[in-house]
Formats: C-alpha cells, structure tokens, sequence
C-alpha cells in the first residue's frame, strides 16, 4: 500500500515576534518546521506501515520553495521512504484552493492508497487543503482524526467533535486530517539523518505535472481569494487596575471583559 | 445574478447552535449594506419543525433539507445538499461557523463549486465601492491579522469563528418563509460508515493545552477553597493552574503549578486569583492572550502583567462572578453590560444602569444617531432624572449601531422652520447639553464613528471624550448655512482654542481620530473593540476615588473655567473647604494616608 | 573555509536541540539534586543513536562525524553538562579506544553493542595517586595462561555506575614506566569488578562516578588492546579526542547559562526598567556572547581536523583550554546578572557554575593542556 503524507514546513509561530518599532513580524530568523500537524500524520503514517509489515511505503509530499526540502529530509530522517517535493515559480501566490488543485495533481503523478495530511498548517491556519485535496481526486475524507485501525480493505477512525467522536469505518483510497492527539511523533534518529542525506528528494516541476494542471486554475491568478491588506495586531496595551470597586463592580468588569474578548 | 446571504445553521443531535444565532445576526448588519436577503440553511433528520425559530433571529429565510441521512454530520451526505442549494440559488455569500463540522464541510464545498473559502473570520464587512465581503482572520497564530477578499468567484464563502459574532434580539414579529428544498440522496453518498457516536469526556489536566487557566496562589489560603477555582475553570471550560507557593503549601499537583520550575503556558484566559506574581512566575505565564489579575495588595507585581487587575477580596469576588459566568450561559451568549432599562417611555435613546454607571445610548442607527427634538428632549429628561440619582456615579454616553456616534442634527426636521422656530431648537439644544455638562456626576462620552455638528456639541457637553480610532470629528454647518448653534461656536473655542475651532467650522474638514487628539477635542484614542472596556475600566477608576472629591474638582473647573483667574480662584477656594467638611471624604483620606491603609470613602 | 553546517549536521543540530529542550531540561534540576542519572533517559538517548554518534553504520553506529558529535554534546550541555561527560565518557574514551585500537573481533564483539545503544562504556584510569601523570598507575595485570589478572583500584570513572563495558589501564611491566601500561577491554560482570557507590561532587551531580575496584579479574588475552606496553598511547589518543568532546560540553554550559541570562535580563525589572536597559548588562551579554562563538569556532576546528585526519592533538588541546576558561567565565557572570535568582536553585545557572569547574579539570587539566599545547611549539 502507497501511503502518502502531505507536510508543509513553516515557520515556528510560537518564536514569532512583533518588531515594537515598526510593528511588523520579525520574519528573519525564525526557526522553520515541520507544522505540528502534519506531523503527527507521518507517525500515523510510519505506524501504519510498520503494522501492515507488507512492503507499504510512506511518501513525503510537500509543495512549497526549494528550501522545503529540508523539511522532506526530516520526514525522512524520521523514517519516510520517498520524499516529493513540488516546487515552481507558476505555484507561487496560490491560496488554498490553488495548493489543494496543485497537490492533488502531484497525488495523482505519484500514486497513492491512503493520504495523510495535518488538519491545519500553524502560519495559516486554514485546515482547508485536505478537505480540498479529497474533492479534487473524489475521495472520501475525515477530518479531525485521533485514532486509526487498520480494517481489512480500509480503518476504522476516531473523528472528534467538540463535544464527541465519532467512529467510522472509511475504505481506501481515502483522506484523512491528522491532529496531536493521533500520537507523539517520532524523533529523528542521528543514523536516520545519515541515511537521508544519501536519499534524493524528488522533485515535481510545473512541467511534470502540466498535463493535469489547468495554468488558470493554479498560483496567484488561479487562487479566487486574495489578501487585500494585512496588520499587526495593535500592540498589548498597559492593562488597567481597578481597585476601590465593591465585589459587585468587579465582576461586571470581569464580565465585560470576559464578553469582549470572546472568552465565554 | 447572485443573491443572498446564506447561512449554515448548525445542529446537533437536533438542537441549533449558537453560531448559527450569530451568524444570523452578522448576516443581518451585512444585509443592510448589501441590500439582499438573509437565509438559513439548516439540514438535519426531522428538523424542519425548528426551522420556524431561525426566523425572529434574523433569517427571511430558512431552506431545509430533511432526510435520515443527514441525523449525524458526514461529510457528503452534507456537502451534497449544501451544493445542491448553492447551485439553484447562486448565493452572493454563505457563512459558516468554524467549527469541526464547518471547517470539514466547508473547504469541501468550495472545492465541489470551486470558489474562495477564507478560514476562521473574526471580522466581516462590505466594503462600501466594490461591495465586495472583506474578510478579516487571525494568521501566524495571531499574531498577524489579514483581510481577504474574494473577487470574481461567486459565492464568498467564509467559516466564521464561534463567540465573535453577535446574534439579534430576538424579534418574534418578525416575518419569514420556511421553505423545503428536496434533494435526492442514495446510499452511494454514505461515503463513511457511522459505527459509533461517543460522548466526549472531559480533557485531561493538561494545562499547556487548556486554553484557559484559572489559576491560585497563596491568597487562596486552602485546598478547600481551590475548589472553588475548579468550578469557575469547568464553567470556562478551561483547567486550575497555580503557583509554586499553592503547590508547595499542597494545595495543588505538582503538574498544574506554573512558572520557572513548572510549566510555561499561553491560554487565552489566565485568571490569577492570590498570585502575587513573582518573576519566576510571570515568566511562566506573561504570554498569555488575556490575563486578568485579581489581588488584595494593590502593589502585586502580577499587576504589572495584568490586561485587568482587580484590587479586591477573591473570596467575596469569585463566588459572584460564577454567578453571574452562568447566568451568561444559561441566558445566551450576550451579556450585556448593563441590562436593567429604567427608563420607560423612551424611544430614541436607551437608558440603563448598572452598579453606579449609567448608559445613555443615542438608538437611532438607521439615522446615525441624528438628533431631532424629541431625542434632545429624551436626553433632556435623562439628564433630570440623573441630577437627582445619588446611586449613579458616572454617566457614559454612546451612539448605537457602531458607524457614528452622533452624524449631526437631523435636518429633514429643520428644512422648513421659521426663524422663531430656529431660535427654539438651539435654545432646546443649548439647554439640554448645558444640563449634561452640569450633572453631578462624571460624564464620558464613548465615541465611536462620525461624530459631527451637534454630535460633536453633544460630545463637548460630557467631561471627557474616549474615542475609537476610525471616528471622524467635524462642524460641517457652514455647508448649510448655518453656524454650529447647538453649543458649538462657544464650547468648541473654549476647548481647541479659537484658531482651531474657526479653522474646524469655517472649512468644516473633518478630523480624523488622531488629529482630534493632537488638538485637544478628544481625550484618548483606541481601538474599536476597546472603546467600552477603556470607557468603562475609566469610570470604575474614578469611581474608586473619592466622589466627593471628584465631583467638587469638576465643579471648580467647570465653573472657574468662564471666569477671570481671580474669581476662579474663589471658586476653587469653596470647593475646596468643602473638602473638610465632616461629611466630607478629607479627613478619612488624610487619615488612612498618614495610617497607611486603604481609605474608606463615603459610597 | 565554510562556517556553514551542511544539511545533514542542521538536522542532526535540530534533532539534538529539540531533545534536549523536550526530554531533559524537564528533569535536569531533579537528577542534580538526586544525584542520579535517569536510567530511563539514557535508554531514550540510546534507542536515537546518541551514543554512537560518529562510528561507522557498518557497526550500528551514527555514522555522523566528529563535528556532529560536538553538536550534539554543546545541544545536551546546554540542558544538562551531567548528560554530556555520560556520553562524551561513552563515545570519545571507551569506544573511541575500541574503534580505534581494536580488532575487527574486538569491535564486532564490543563496539557494536556500544554504538549501537544496547550497552554503555566507561574509561578506567585514573587512580587515586595518579592523575595528570597516567605513568605513575599502579594498578597491575599479570599475564597467567590465556588470560590477565588485573589488580588495583581506580577513582573517578564516570558512568562506572551502571556502564557495561570497561577499558581499564593496567601496568603488564614496571620497568618500562609508561611503555609498561596495557588497555584491556573488561565487562561488567566479571568476577573480582566491584563499583563503589558516587562519590559526592560539586558539580555535574547526575553523572556516575564512582571508585572501581580490581581484585584479581580475570580477563582473556583477547581482550587487550593492541599489544603489551601501548596502553598509555592509547589512553593519551582517546584523550586528544575527548578533550574536543569536553571543550564543546563547555560551549554548551556557557550557551545554556547565557540564554538563561537573556531571557532573564528582558523580563527582570530594577530601578523602574528591564536589566537588559542598562550598559553594564548588554556589554557583559556581548563581551560574554563573543566569548562562547569564539570557543565554538576553535571546538569546530579541532573536530575538523579529526576528520580530515590531521594532527589534531594541539587543537583539541587550545579548545579545551579555552573553553572551559570560557564556560566558568561566563557561568559566573550570568549568575551575577541573575544576582540573588542566579544563586537560588530555583534558576538553573548556579547549576551550570557549578557543573562548569570540572571542565578545567578533567581529561587533562588547564596546566596539562598548556604542556601539550607547548609541546607543539617546538621550542628547542
């Protein structure tokens, strides 16, 4: 079986700091990663594998600048035994929908039974490309997984809700979002790193995969959304302190701040 | 031609959720600047009974589709009939809550009809040349915010994040169709088999994952009374936390504590109740979204990190505001600040207080708030009742809708006035706002959108003028042959400054927030979502004060202010002996100052 | 000359940094103040490849080089000094002596469940009256059949608590002086090893380090390094190469004591600003920053000359030399900026001061490094 896992590297938004001058993000500097999410997907994913012992593989997919490849490379330093990389200047500029039309025509290329990929990249947030991904190939999706069972000729997988799970049998081929809680990933080992350092990591032009790929449908002119404008968030004003204020007051302001900040 | 704005109405287990009710109430304020429809889309297995309730929540509306399949949410039995709706009635806009279901369905629709989807939105609007949705969503784990359009693919489409939006009032006269949509479904889109539907239990005590703490140090003073803040966290959905000092004493496991030797956390809530907050501590904790501080000693440190201190007993505190953590609940998402209308009779302006602050809302959005005879006379009669409302501290005036405070006086109402009549809407206008500038107590104005002729005169009226940064200022009476005569050629000169206020009114440009501050006519400037907690946390700061004190220091500038330097010194020189009188605050504050302790002012 | 890590040592830095970060700074207060090293810890480490980082794959080993290793042993320090002298023990002394003196029998036989994470190694010379001169060992092994008979004690061999495999000095011939020691390679289990309990320490308390004992141990002839008399070269190779292993424990002491100050100087306010506002503080973090960079780049360059094969004897020597005047420097300086916090054990860098003196004591002390360093010169 071809399990692929979609990854995406991306800068570790918890290092991200807001230049106090000129109030904009600090971009240089920060660390890139792998988004959490995805992966938690390659542990599902390498576990997978290794219980189905049947000579399955797990590809690393992901789209993005050359630099990405360092991210494929961890993918296979933690155990993956293909790395792709898609990457192009025609790519660039695409919004979700754009990557999801991209990297399903990088998934139909490349072959795949099972696909993994992160409910949602920690820069953006979106948790849209998988969803988007599954539409494009016409194949089944659960998003939010937790757990996976190998059944048969498809799983059985926890999905969660805020308020519950659903277990549901899902056959191949399929997608799935992975979440932390699907399992602490693995670490790289230092003889893994080695042995990647002798793997290529694939790459996948805009010429490879044109015959599946409308020009108009992918990078900034294929993407329907667009940023107009974007701002940092004003920053942290001096709080206030209240004193003098009977019990009474005092939970009003707590509860109009509660209120305000959306945090009932 | 697309039309509409569309809403998912999210249910489960057959009972709507909340995001639905907001999404209806944001659907509702875009439907004013977009001019088209808002409807409901509610799915679900034998849901059409509820579909009649969506109505007074803003829905013209509701399109149901009722069919077994669709009992629990699976993805394609739903997207199929979303798609099936979109398609037949080619919405402009269709909303989402970003929820688990939403955020699943929706990026899969937008893919079946291949237009834009913009993820988790805090902030939604038309924008008023292209009328085109902007989109607004937190990005680089908030700490960048985007605006998003989406230009040429029909519908726009949004997830939307739950708790942001506001619902409507219920309005139960309020008319709306019910109609059923059929579509056909075959067991081929049960793509996923359902085997099971398990409750979830609560989380485990994680607290780096929680995403709000409450948290207690030593001023809990036991293990027993952290219960308390076990309540409040399950109320907030959120986990107890502590310091080292809690764990230390054994008030608390060693995983929950903390700080330096803990664990470092980032909630959007941290509610510290007793922590004094240590360095060891704060380094723990400061990068928390929203940290609210509650302390008997003034002088705490965890003050300094604070979004809201409170000096204050949290054993009389806590209890309180569980109380009033569930009534929110219980009665919906909006707790409104003040809920208490003490003033029938109105119609133009809303009156409310709550715990020594007063609201006067100038409730005429659809006008901008213009003032005609009767609203001059409703803030007259206010201002009346309110010199006699000892129990009524500070009075903060605002203008309802959220696009202007006051846009001026309505003019349809003075186009055929004579000259007797002119004469007497600016002596009404002049003895109203004189009345607000002499009320005993302190008056705000929270001012945010246009703020123009006599919004402006209004906004002079109060003492102190807060100030959202997109307000615009201005005395555009000249346009109109006229003079700004509700105040304004006196108060605005005596305030910015003669050269300032002829320059204002002879150009009638209109100032921006900023400006307004540089030149004086306003006081602070923030962000519109801070507008009413800066007003608010302001009026609880005077109000800690001495009243007495404060209210003798408004009288002496007030009336010194006209006067020659001379007899204002006079004024000055009564106002302060009556500081010493024995029902006076002076003694007891002299007093507690040379004990130091806190004073006891008179309520 | 390239200061650029290639792809592969980013990686490997990455991997060491976030397993510091993660497994060990969470317990790294509790093993000092236990003194016990986390058994649990070092199988972690073990299951990851840690402990067999630039040996060959042939024998399950990292397959990474020298520089790696030093990555590896700056990312650990900076977290725990204790957890890098286990490894650095480990991997520079008792396998560097075996992968570099052994038979190919001796390395599949010893090396292999070294590298490989199934057995830990320690490096047994130093005895009680004999230090800094190795010649002056007292511990004897006598040739009897086809085996040795070793007798003597030994004094601070770390990892002795709970290591597998031994390499222990022994004199096979008095009259020689040091071309009269031996290497031999002794497990655990054999009869007539005992292992004292710790002996208390100021510093890098989590790390074992206990006295050995020798009474008649028998050892087969299989089991000596190289021939009769080439103990001492040996033991005095491995030095050269644990020296780079220490100087880069040291750069990591002193990185970790001075993020600890970074942070601390931005949140710590004094006479109504952050510390970090005032000129003595940013020139003591630059002075201080400048400092540790200097000491890595010397670090890197001993471990690139090992791997391209040069003499490196001298180079390793400067950078220990160096770096671990560097590391007391600055651990001391920033649990002066910490003030009262630095010296409280509530903040980590008392620990790091502490953990940081040893440096300049063993595998060779500052004064023997200054003779090796001499010796290169040449001076006739």
């Amino acid at each position: 079986m071809k399990i692929v896992v979609c990854i995406k590297q991306v800068p570790d938004t918890s290092e991200v700091e807001i230049d106090p001058k000129t109030n904009t993000l600090i971009r240089t500097g920060i660390p890139v990663i792998i988004n959490p999410d995805d992966k938690s997907g390659i542990e599902a994913a390498l576990t997978l594998r290794d219980q189905l012992g049947d000579g399955s593989t797990v590809t690393a997919l992901s789209m993005g600048p050359p630099q990405a490849e360092q991210a494929l490379r961890e993918a296979l330093a933690m155990g993956c035994d293909e790395g792709v990389l898609v990457s192009g200047r025609e790519f660039g500029g695409s919004d979700t929908l754009a990557t999801s039309t991209i990297l399903a025509a990088a998934l139909q290329e490349i072959g795949y039974d099972l696909i993994i990929t992160g409910r949602q990249a920690i820069d953006g947030d979106t948790a849209q490309v998988g969803p988007q991904i599954a539409e494009h190939l016409g194949i089944p999706q659960v998003s939010y997984v937790e757990e996976i069972q190998l059944d048969g000729d498809g799983l059985i997988v926890l999905r969660q809700f805020e308020d519950r799970y659903h277990r549901l049998r899902v056959r191949f081929p399929c997608l799935l979002t992975a979440i932390g809680e699907l399992g602490e990933p693995r670490y790289m080992t230092v003889a893994g790193i080695t042995a990647s350092g002798e793997k290529d990591v694939k790459v996948l032009s805009f010429a490879d995969l044109s015959s599946r790929l409308d020009p108009a449908t992918i990078g900034l002119k294929g993407s329907p959304t667009s940023v107009v404008r974007s701002y940092t968030k004003e920053p942290k004003a001096q709080g206030t302190v209240l004193k003098g204020l009977t019990a009474d007051q005092a939970v009003d302001a707590i509860m109009a701040r509660l209120h305000e900040d959306h945090l009932l | 031609m697309s039309n509409g704005i569309y809403v998912f109405a999210e249910q489960r287990s057959g009972k709507l959720q909340s995001v639905g009710y907001e999404l209806l109430g944001e659907a509702n304020a875009l439907a004013k600047d977009l001019g088209q429809p808002v409807v409901a889309v509610l799915l679900g297995n034998g849901i059409a009974a509820q579909a009649e309730s969506l109505i007074p929540y803003g829905a013209d509306e509701v399109v149901v589709v009722d069919d077994p399949i669709l009992e629990e949410y699976t993805t394609e039995p739903y997207a199929k009939a979303l798609a099936a709706v979109i398609k037949e009635r080619q919405p402009e806009i269709v909303l989402f809550g970003a929820t688990s279901i939403g955020r699943d369905l929706a990026p899969r629709l937008s893919a079946r009809i291949r237009t834009g989807l913009t993820a988790d939105c805090t902030g939604l609007a038309i924008d008023p040349d292209t009328k085109l949705l902007m989109m607004t969503r937190p990005a680089f784990g908030g700490n960048l915010m985007a605006v998003i359009r989406c230009k040429n693919h029909r519908p726009q489409m949004a997830t939307v994040r739950p708790g942001v939006m506001q619902p409507m009032e219920p309005e139960e006269e309020r008319q709306g169709k019910v109609t059923i949509f059929p579509v056909a479904f075959t067991s081929a889109d049960q793509t996923v088999e359902l085997l099971e539907v398990i409750p979830k239990k609560r989380g485990s005590a994680d607290i780096t994952q929680a995403s709000c703490l409450v948290s207690g140090g030593r001023g809990v003073g036991s293990k027993e009374n952290f219960q308390q803040l076990y309540t409040l966290a399950e109320l907030l959905g959120g986990e107890v936390s502590g310091s080292r000092a809690a764990v230390d004493a054994g008030w608390l496991e060693k995983d929950r504590q903390v700080g330096q030797t803990g664990k470092t956390v980032r909630p959007q809530l941290y509610l510290a109740c007793g922590i004094s907050g240590a360095i060891q501590h704060v380094a723990g904790m400061e990068n928390s979204t929203c940290v609210i501080a509650i302390n008997k000693n003034e002088t705490a440190p965890i003050f300094g990190v604070a979004d809201l201190g409170i000096v204050g007993d949290l054993h009389a505190i806590l209890p309180r505001l569980e109380t009033a953590i569930r009534r929110a609940k219980e009665e919906g998402v909006h707790y409104a600040a003040p809920s208490t209308q003490d003033f029938v009779g109105l119609e133009n302006v809303l009156f409310e207080k709550q715990n020594g602050i007063a609201y006067l809302t100038i409730n005429r959005p659809r006008q901008l708030n213009a003032l005609n005879e009767k609203t001059l006379a409703e803030i007259g009669a206010v201002a009346d009742q309110l010199a006699q409302d000892e129990s009524i501290k500070v009075l903060i005036v605002r203008g309802a809708g959220g696009r202007a405070f006051v846009a001026g006086a309505d003019i349809s109402q003075m186009q055929t006035m004579n000259e007797e009549e002119g004469r007497r809407i600016s002596l009404l206008a002049q003895e109203v706002f004189t009345k607000v500038k002499e009320l005993p107590q302190i008056v705000i104005a929270a001012i945010n959108g246009y703020t123009l002729g006599g919004g402006n005169e209004l906004a002079m009226a109060c003492d102190i003028r807060i100030a959202s940064n997109r307000s615009r200022f201005g005395q555009p009476e000249v346009n109109l042959g006229l003079i700004p005569g509700f105040t304004g050629t006196q108060r605005l000169s005596r305030l910015v400054g003669s050269g300032a206020a002829k320059k204002m009114i002879f150009t009638t440009d209109q100032l921006s927030a900023q400006e307004a501050l540089r030149i004086g006519l306003v006081d602070e400037v923030v962000p519109p979502e801070a507008l009413m907690r800066t007003t608010r946390d302001l009026a609880m700061k005077i109000m800690s004060k001495s009243m007495k004190a404060v209210k003798a220091a408004k009288r002496s500038i007030n009336q010194g202010l006209p006067l020659t330097f001379k007899d204002g010194l006079l004024v000055e020189n009564d106002c302060w002996t009556e500081c010493f009188r024995e029902d006076a605050d002076g003694h007891e504050g002299m007093t507690a100052f040379v004990e130091k302790r806190p004073a006891r002012f008179n309520q | 000359m390239d200061f650029q890590l290639s792809k592969a040592q980013q990686l490997q830095r990455d991997l060491f940094r976030r397993f510091a970060e993660k497994e060990i700074r969470p317990i790294a207060r509790e093993m000092d103040e236990t003194e016990t090293y986390s058994m649990d810890l070092l199988e972690k480490m073990q299951k990851l490849g840690f402990l067999g980082i630039p040996y060959s794959t042939k024998y399950g080993g990292g397959g990474a080089d020298t520089l790696t290793y030093t990555l590896c042993m700056e990312e650990v320090s900076k977290v725990d000094a204790s957890t890098g002298i286990t490894i650095s023990v480990h991997t520079s002394l008792c396998c560097g002596c075996i992968n570099d003196f052994g038979t190919e029998e001796q390395k599949e036989k010893f090396l292999r469940p070294l590298v490989s994470g199934q057995k830990v190694g320690c490096f047994s010379l130093t005895e009680p009256n004999a230090g800094s001169d190795a010649s002056g060992l007292q511990t004897t092994a006598v040739l009897d059949g086809d085996s040795y008979v070793i007798n003597g004690s030994k004094v601070f061999t770390t990892n002795s608590g709970f290591a597998d495999i031994f390499v222990v000095f022994a004199v096979t011939d008095k009259a020689m002086g040091s071309d009269g020691i031996s290497a031999f390679i002794v497990e655990r289990d054999t009869p007539g090893l005992s292992v004292s309990a710790n002996i208390p320490r100021m510093g890098i308390r989590a790390a074992s380090n206990c006295e050995v004992a020798y009474e008649n141990v028998r050892v087969p002839v299989a089991n000596r390094l190289r021939g009769e008399g080439k103990g001492y070269e040996i033991a005095m190779h491995a030095l050269d190469g644990g020296r780079i292993g220490i100087g880069a424990q040291s750069v990591g002491i002193a990185q970790g004591a001075l993020n600890e100050a970074l942070k601390y100087v931005k949140e710590r306010k004094q006479f109504g600003k952050p510390i970090s506002a005032f000129q003595n503080t940013r020139f003591k973090l630059a002075e201080m920053q400048t400092q540790v960079d200097a000491a890595r780049l010397m670090v890197w360059r001993a471990a690139m000359m090992k791997d391209n094969k040069e003499d490196y004897s001298a180079a390793a020597a400067m950078c220990k030399l160096f770096a671990s005047d560097v590391a007391n420097q600055v651990t001391r300086g920033c649990v002066q900026l910490l003030g009262g916090y630095g010296y409280s054990r509530e903040y980590p860098v008392e620990r790091m001061m502490r953990d940081a003196k040893i440096t300049e004591i063993y595998e060779g002390t500052s004064e023997v490094m200054k003779m090796v360093i001499y010796g290169s010169l040449k001076v006739k």
